[in-house]
C-alpha cells in the first residue's frame, strides 16, 4: 500500500486546523495524539461506498506519457456523465477499452487517431495516477 | 444559540483505543474516529444542552487550556460538523 | 475426486457442456468455456481442486466465451461472464486465464456479504492466521507466495474471509497472480513453484499465476482465528523494520480496507474491533525477502 493511497481512505473529515484528506499518516498520528487542544473527528469511508462516491476523474486532453495505459495500449475509460465541476463519473465498476497504439500491420496510430477512437466510444482518457487510484479503491484492476 | 445532543449517546457504539475512540453511529451506518476532546463535546452535550461559551468553558477546564477566540472557532467548527452528521442540533433561543 | 483425476477428455466435456463444478474454499464454482487454450491451462492449474456433485449448490456460474470484434477483426477476443453478466470489456484471448481469475475474485468481492471481506493475504502458522492487508503494489501476493513456500498454509493471497460472529477465518486458496518482476523473483527463489503461462499486456502488466499447494486446497475446510496483522510495504533498499502499530491505526486501516465494511455496518464495526483487540498489529517495511521471512517467523513462532 503506498502511503498516498492509504491516506486517502479515512481522512474524510477532520475538524480543527487540519484539512480534509491527504493528511500523511505520521501527521495524522501527531494530530490525534498530541493535540488534545483541538477536537478531532474523522469519518471513515471504505470499500464500496468510497468506490461509488469517488470514481470521479478528470479527462486528459492529450495522449501524453502519463495517460493510463501500457507500452502497447492506451486505456479509454467509459463514463456515466460529466458533473458540473467538470469531473467524469466512471460509475460503480469502471470499465476500460484498450486502444492499441498501433493499427493492424504495425502502423503507429497518431495521438489524434487514438483520441478519436476513444471519443467514438464515448470514453475519456485518464491519467495513470487516476487509473491506479480508482483501480485500487474499486479493486477493479487487482481483482 | 445553544447546542444539544441529537442522539442518545448509549445508542452509539464507542470503543476506547487508549484515548482515541472509534464510534459507530447506527442511524447513519457511519464510523467516526474521535480524539479525547471530540468525544468530550458529545459527553457534555449528552448531559445537558450548552451554549458555545459554556461548552468552551467546560472543555478548557477539563483539558486545562486557556480558551481564546481561535479555540472557540475550532469548537464551533466541530459542532457544525457534528450537526451535519446528525449527532447534535443547534437551537436559537428567541425562536 | 479432484480435477486432476479427470481424463483430459472428461474435463473438456464438462467445461464445454454443463460446466466444471469445483469447490474453492467455502464457495462452489461452475466454469464453462470452449476456449481450447484455457481448457488446457485449467487442467493443470486447477488439478488439486475437489469436484462438486450435482446435488450441491453452486454460488457462482462463470463462463469465458470467444468473440470477434468488428473494430479489431484480426484479434481474437474473449468475454468473461458471471451469471450471464459481463463486468469487463472483451480482452485478447491470450488473457483468458487472468480474466477468469480476476472475474471470479470480482464476483466474490461484490456478492459475498455474510462474511467480512478484507482485501488481504492470509496465511496460517501454528494454528493461527497471519493477515497481510495491503493495496495493490505493496507486494502482498509476492510475500504471501514466499511465506507458503516456507511452510505457512495458504488461506488466500487476496481475501481475508472472516465470519463476523465467530471471528473464524476461512481459507480460499486460489491461483495467485504474480506480476511483472515478481514472476522472475519467485521463479529464482522457489524453482519448485508451479506457475502458469506468462500473460503479457494485462491491465496489471505481465501476469503469471502460481498454483496453490495440494495441501492448502485439501485443508481448505480448516478455519482458524487471526492472531497477527502485519501491514507490509516493500520499499527498494529499505532496512527491515517490523514495528508495532497502534490498535486504533490498525482499526482504521482494516475497516477502510474491507470490501463490505459499510454493507455490514454495526456487525463489521464489532468484528473489526474484536479482530484488532485480539491480534498483534505490526507494520512491516522490507526490501529483502529473507529478512522479512525471518522477522515474520519470529513473530509467529510463539
Amino acid at each position: 500500500m503506498s502511503e498516498n493511497k492509504k491516506q486517502k481512505q479515512p481522512d474524510q473529515n477532520v475538524v480543527g486546523n487540519s484539512t480534509a484528506r491527504n493528511i500523511p499518516q505520521s501527521s495524522r498520528r501527531r494530530l490525534l495524539k498530541s493535540t488534545a487542544a483541538i477536537p478531532v473527528i474523522m469519518t471513515l469511508h471504505s470499500g464500496a461506498a468510497m468506490a461509488r462516491s469517488s470514481n470521479l476523474a478528470g479527462a486528459e486532453i492529450s495522449v501524453h506519457e502519463d495517460v493510463a495505459g501500457t507500452d502497447s495500449d492506451v486505456f479509454c475509460a467509459s463514463h456515466e456523465g460529466q458533473l458540473e465541476g467538470g469531473a467524469y463519473d466512471l460509475g460503480e465498476t469502471p470499465s476500460y477499452t484498450r486502444i492499441p497504439r498501433q493499427k493492424e500491420g504495425g502502423v503507429e496510430r497518431t495521438p489524434d487517431e487514438i483520441m478519436q477512437a476513444c471519443e467514438n466510444q464515448g470514453g475519456i482518457f485518464i491519467s495513470s495516477g487516476a487509473f491506479n487510484s480508482i483501480g485500487s479503491r474499486t479493486g477493479w484492476t487487482e481483482i | 444559540m445553544y447546542w444539544l445532543s441529537n442522539v442518545d449517546l448509549s445508542s452509539l457504539k464507542i470503543e476506547n483505543w487508549d484515548g482515541e475512540y472509534t464510534v459507530f453511529q447506527p442511524e447513519s451506518g457511519k464510523t467516526h474516529f474521535l480524539n479525547e476532546m471530540g468525544l468530550k463535546i458529545l459527553l457534555i452535550l449528552d448531559q445537558s444542552p450548552a451554549t458555545l461559551g459554556t461548552l468552551c468553558q467546560e472543555l478548557s477546564e477539563y483539558f486545562t487550556l486557556l480558551p481564546d477566540a481561535k479555540f472557540s472557532g475550532q469548537i464551533m467548527k466541530t459542532l457544525q460538523r457534528y450537526e451535519a452528521l446528525g449527532l447534535v442540533s443547534s437551537v436559537t433561543e428567541n425562536t | 475426486m479432484n480435477v486432476g483425476q479427470l481424463s483430459q477428455e472428461t474435463f473438456r466435456t464438462l467445461l464445454t457442456t454443463s460446466g466444471l463444478r469445483v469447490k474453492t474454499g467455502p464457495f462452489n464454482l461452475s466454469i464453462q468455456t470452449r476456449f481450447p487454450r484455457l481448457i488446457d491451462q485449467l487442467h493443470q492449474m486447477y488439478a488439486h481442486y475437489a469436484l462438486v456433485n450435482e446435488a450441491e449448490i453452486v454460488e457462482f456460474h462463470v463462463r469465458v466465451t470467444s468473440m470477434r470484434s468488428i473494430r479489431r477483426p484480426l484479434t481474437r477476443l474473449i468475454q468473461f461472464e458471471v451469471d450471464g453478466r459481463s463486468p469487463f470489456p472483451p480482452v485478447p484471448a491470450e488473457q483468458a486465464l487472468a480474466t477468469l481469475e480476476w472475474g471470479i475474485n470480482l464476483a466474490i468481492a461484490m456478492r459475498i456479504n455474510h462474511l467480512l471481506l478484507f482485501h488481504s493475504a492470509a496465511v496460517e502458522r501454528n494454528g493461527h492466521v497471519l493477515l497481510l492487508p495491503a493495496w495493490p503494489g505493496s507486494g502482498k501476493t509476492t510475500l504471501c507466495t514466499a511465506l507458503i513456500h516456507r511452510g505457512y498454509r495458504l488461506f488466500s493471497d487476496e481475501f481475508g474471509l472472516m465470519d463476523p460472529q465467530s471471528s473464524e477465518f476461512f481459507p480460499l486458496p486460489r491461483l495467485m497472480p504474480l506480476k511483472n518482476q515478481s514472476i522472475q523473483v519467485i521463479r529464482d527463489y522457489f524453482p519448485e513453484a508451479v506457475l502458469g503461462p506468462e500473460i503479457p499486456g494485462t491491465l496489471k502488466g505481465t501476469v503469471a499465476h502460481m498454483r496453490p499447494s495440494q495441501e492448502s486446497i485439501e485443508r481448505s475446510d480448516e478455519s482458524a482465528k487471526a492472531r497477527w496483522i502485519v501491514f507490509p510495504k516493500w520499499s527498494a533498499g529499505a532496512n527491515l523494520s517490523l514495528e508495532s502499530l497502534p490498535q486504533s491505526e490498525a482499526f482504521l486501516l482494516l475497516a477502510s480496507n474491507a470490501f463490505n465494511y459499510e454493507v455490514l455496518g454495526e456487525t463489521a464495526f464489532g468484528a473489526v474491533t474484536s479482530l484488532v483487540r485480539n491480534c498483534e498489529c505490526r507494520k512491516l517495511v522490507y526490501s529483502d525477502f529473507d529478512n522479512a521471512l525471518k522477522a515474520l517467523d519470529a513473530l509467529t513462532d510463539g
